[in-house]
């Protein structure tokens, strides 16, 4: 959908879907969890030179008002019930955004006997980040690749009970 | 006071209790009999002399024939140091807490019983410290092998990489 | 009904649950309050949700190879984490450090330091509802990493320190590019001072709250601008100096009631922000000197291939952004360390928790944990 075609009469054709996904993915809410090193510079990527807020992008200190969460940081087993607590308390659609090495397989704490290795194991993951830590630039193109997902959705052509299998 | 002065003092004080001391490594330290840990500490911390009042760290080492608990002290106002070790038996590793002598020592020695499984007598909260409180084993003991699930989670994940490298290194033998 | 006493109806004891997810404990921290009514009785802190078994991967990696993990262990001042690891295995080694190689190293350290207390003094302000200094400390720090990336490559992780030396060399371009920073930075701490430092609100939330004399941090062992905010003029850089830090003119501040006229005390949370900021002034005070004075030369000693040091245990202090640093290495003789530990400042300040957050309100505990600085990867490693 495009809103750059001259509207001569006034009104366009598109699907309901894509409007809903227009809307959503300008106002994407992450939740404000950061677990280890990649933390920082989640929140320098917040900060002014990398500014996330021009997407639409704002931290929630919440789950409950969040659309997709950054696991940033190393998950270690006695912290994976708690992420996945959180990720249960998340409304959906809700997506997960793995930050750095140790998220994506565990990085360089894959040998540790405390390590959960790869966050995929109890979430779903949409994007993946690669870099220990990744670089602000790294997650502004993590979520420009969100908007995109989240753009192609097609939520009201399906049962509810689907959507509750995806989550 | 110098190093040498200072184990003087000391096996001067508790002679027989000292099993060992030296000066000529990197740092000064004293090897105690478990039984005199408390009374060595007390003099340590109150004697004109001494004056450690600052526990550094204190820790657990496993030295395959014994467990060794360590403390590291030292002086704010003296500015001496001193390594007091405590050698335990791998069956039975149980030494009297010195948590009420230097309060810096209560995490540490909770952290030493998480993952050494040393057992201070008399600690006012012997909890484990790192790992889940149900956790079983001592990672830092070095025939730990660690669990390949936890609570459903599986821990083991597949490396590609590594098996290159295993047949790489296969095919060279 | 009849079974409830008085007693019970008016003396209640509440148990709240904080963290480890909240947004101002600072990473993972949790902490079990015993309230009665809105007033603290302990805080008892549980921790460990970020235990990366840190000490068992040492064991199985030759001494060069530990180096990546030292910038973990404290990432908002993976520099000093770098330089107290090298300090450490030199020392066991006996491996002396090239003159150029030493000043680039204090150099990089302060520099770490100085975003280090940024994070710490800015995350204070925006835990107690002031968000715009902590985004006027995110720009200066983006600088800062500019400059550190010049020089090592990396942002946040650097592994920059080598055993005997550093990786790469200080470019001229790059030393006038932080020389001109300097002059900024001073101004922009400056700004930073007007905008939040002398706040009415400000002060009024800090002053007198989560008071730590001098007794209890020798007793805890705290250690850094947490004790000197008590008090007690130590610094490890001073005391018993390390590096080039002997060669180097620069003050400790301590604590002294700055916040005498809200009702401070010395060694309250407003002393030990403020103590953070006076060390940002004196790390600015020593990169200029170390800027003029830098020498010509090598930065790299000559250090065997295989790294084998002699049988014996020693424990290194050196002074990072947290306070006391020390690593703890008991060889046995081959090229890996049979144990190796990590002392780290925010583990004591955590463990003192529970006796000084007795008596305060519910909203005073997050100034005091912001106050404290403490990171989650240097308490449980």
């Amino acid at each position: 959908m495009s809103f750059y075609h001259k509207a001569e009469s006034n009104f366009l054709v598109t699907t309901l879907d894509e409007v809903l996904n227009y809307t959503r993915k300008g106002s994407l809410w992450y939740l404000f969890f950061g677990l280890a090193c990649c933390a920082i510079e989640m929140m320098q990527a917040g900060g002014p030179r990398t500014d996330l807020d021009r997407f639409g992008v704002v931290f929630r200190a919440t789950p409950r008002q969040a659309d997709f969460i950054f696991i940033a940081g190393t998950p270690t087993i006695k912290m994976a019930d708690r992420i996945k607590r959180l990720w249960d308390q998340m409304p959906y659609p809700k997506y997960a955004i793995s930050m750095g090495s140790c998220s994506n397989t565990g990085g360089l704490f894959q040998k540790g006997y405390s390590v959960l290795n790869g966050i995929d194991k109890i979430l779903p993951i949409d994007v993946y980040v690669p870099g220990c830590p990744p670089r602000p630039e790294a997650l502004t193109e993590a979520i420009l690749i969100l908007r995109e997902k989240v753009q192609k959705e097609k939520f009201l052509r399906k049962e509810e009970s689907e959507l509750i299998e995806e989550a | 006071m110098k190093p040498s002065e200072l184990l003087n003092v000391i096996e001067a004080e508790f002679g027989d209790f000292i099993l060992e001391s030296s000066d000529q490594g990197f740092d000064p330290y004293i090897v105690v009999e478990p039984d005199a840990l408390r009374d060595v500490s007390f003099f340590l911390r109150d004697d004109e002399r001494m004056k450690f009042d600052f526990l550094r760290t204190s820790l657990g080492t496993d030295k395959i024939d014994f467990i060794e608990s360590l403390f590291v002290l030292y002086s704010y106002e003296l500015k001496h140091q001193l390594i007091v070790k405590v050698e335990l038996s791998h069956k039975n590793p149980e030494v009297d807490t010195v948590s009420d002598i230097w309060k810096a020592a209560n995490w540490y020695e909770r952290e030493s019983y998480d993952l050494l499984g040393i057992n201070y007598k008399d600690h006012p909260d012997l909890r484990r410290l790192m790992m889940p409180h149900d956790w079983v084993g001592h990672p830092l003991l070095k025939d730990y092998k660690s669990p390949k699930k936890y609570h459903g989670m599986d821990l083991y994940r597949f490396n590609p990489v590594l098996k290159v490298t295993k047949k790489k290194a296969k095919k060279k033998k | 009904m009849s079974n409830i006493t008085e007693k019970e109806v008016f003396f209640d004891e509440m148990t709240l649950n904080m963290g480890p997810h909240h947004p101002s404990t600072h990473g993972v921290l949790r902490f079990v309050l015993k309230t009665d009514g809105e007033i603290l009785k302990t805080a008892i802190p549980d921790v460990g949700f970020l235990h990366r078994s840190i000490e068992k991967i040492a064991e199985s990696l030759p001494y060069p190879q530990f180096f990546p993990y030292t910038d973990r262990v404290d990432y908002l001042a993976a520099m000093n984490a770098n330089h107290a690891y090298a300090v450490a295995v030199e020392k066991l080694l006996g491996i002396e450090v090239p003159e150029r190689a030493e000043y680039i190293r204090v150099l990089v350290a302060e520099m770490n330091r100085i975003a280090s207390h940024m994070v710490g003094v800015g995350s204070l302000a925006s835990d107690l509802g002031a968000f715009t200094p902590f985004l006027f400390n995110l720009r200066d720090r983006e600088y800062l990493y500019d400059y550190l990336e010049e020089m090592c490559g990396a942002r946040l992780t650097y592994n920059y320190l080598s055993i005997g030396g550093v990786h790469r060399d200080l470019k001229q371009e790059t030393a006038d590019k932080i020389l001109k920073f300097v002059e900024q930075g001073i101004k922009n701490l400056d700004e930073f001072n007007r905008l939040i430092a002398y706040n009415k609100i400000f002060l009024r939330r800090l002053a007198g709250v989560a008071v730590v004399n001098k007794k209890t941090c020798i007793e805890y062992g705290i250690v850094g601008p947490n004790l000197r905010a008590a008090g007690l003029k130590y610094d490890v850089r001073k005391d018993q100096p390390y590096s080039i830090y002997d060669k180097l003119d620069f003050d400790i501040p301590v604590g002294e009631a700055y916040a005498a006229s809200d009702g401070g005390v010395i060694g309250d949370a407003y002393d030990r922000f403020m103590v953070r900021i006076k060390e940002m002034e004196q790390s600015y005070k020593i990169i200029k000197q170390v800027l003029k004075e830098i020498p010509e030369g090598e930065i790299q000693a000559k250090v065997p291939r295989k790294l084998k040091p002699p049988v014996g245990d020693i424990y290194v202090p050196t002074e990072s952004a947290r306070g006391e640093m020390g690593y703890y290495i008991f060889s046995d003789g081959t090229d890996k360390p049979w144990r190796l530990k990590i002392r780290t400042g925010s583990f004591s300040a955590m463990s003192a928790f529970e006796e000084i957050s007795n008596g305060y309100f519910i909203a005073d505990l997050v100034s005091a944990i912001g106050s404290f600085d403490i990171v989650a990867p240097e308490v449980d490693r």
